[in-house]
């Protein structure tokens, strides 16, 4: 089951883990910007049950 | 002549958590994606003046935490930096889901390592396992010489 945690980078920007059955398959900006593996960010869960960005 | 030929054992014992370190945090909400020791890290463990050794690190899930890899940095100093905070093990952490009618799984990451005196370990998480108090409690298993 798709489900996605709300997340804020440290520059307060806002973006989406998006998860499946429990394990993370892909990180985005808000604009939904798909962040590579390979880059390095940080970020904090804010909500673990939020709606859905509209361009999911 | 070789040196210190009868091997050495810890005086004392040295448990430690990253709960201890930062004021009772349930760690895993925050994710740090970067491998080079930089950014936002959790201290686990701080070695004594005389050196430590490390045996394990133990992971023990709160609540019910997604699926991440938690990654164990060894440092040289509080000031943790590229040169100074050195990427040493990764352990993969299961998604888990709370029950109050068995136990969760526990995690250990073996280190079995004297670490020089006064360095530390670190931990980081690669994504982030949930909303604020999801996330795992990390005891380090060591003792000091």
């Amino acid at each position: 089951m798709i489900t996605w945690f709300a997340i804020v980078f440290t520059d307060d920007s806002t973006g989406y883990q998006k998860m499946d059955s429990g394990h993370c398959i892909g990180v985005y900006r808000s604009d939904g910007t798909l962040i590579s593996p390979e880059e390095k960010v940080e970020y904090t869960c804010v909500n673990d049950n939020a709606t859905a960005p509209d361009w999911a | 002549m070789p040196a210190n030929t009868a091997p050495i054992y810890s005086i004392v014992g040295a448990v430690d958590s990253v709960a201890s370190n930062n004021s009772g945090l349930v760690v895993g909400p925050t994710a740090n994606s970067g491998l080079d020791g930089t950014g936002t890290l959790y201290k686990a463990f701080t070695a004594g003046t005389n050196g430590s050794y490390v045996q394990k690190v133990r992971f023990r899930p709160v609540g019910s935490p997604a699926a991440t890899v938690c990654r164990v940095f060894i440092s040289s100093s509080t000031t943790t930096s590229a040169t100074a905070t050195w990427l040493y093990d990764e352990i993969t952490l299961p998604a888990v889901s709370l029950s109050q009618t068995s136990a969760t799984s526990v995690f250990e990451l073996p280190i079995n390592v004297a670490l020089d005196p006064s360095y530390l370990l670190y931990v980081t998480f690669g994504t982030s396992t949930g909303s604020s108090g999801t996330g795992y409690s990390i005891v380090t298993i060591a003792g000091d010489y």
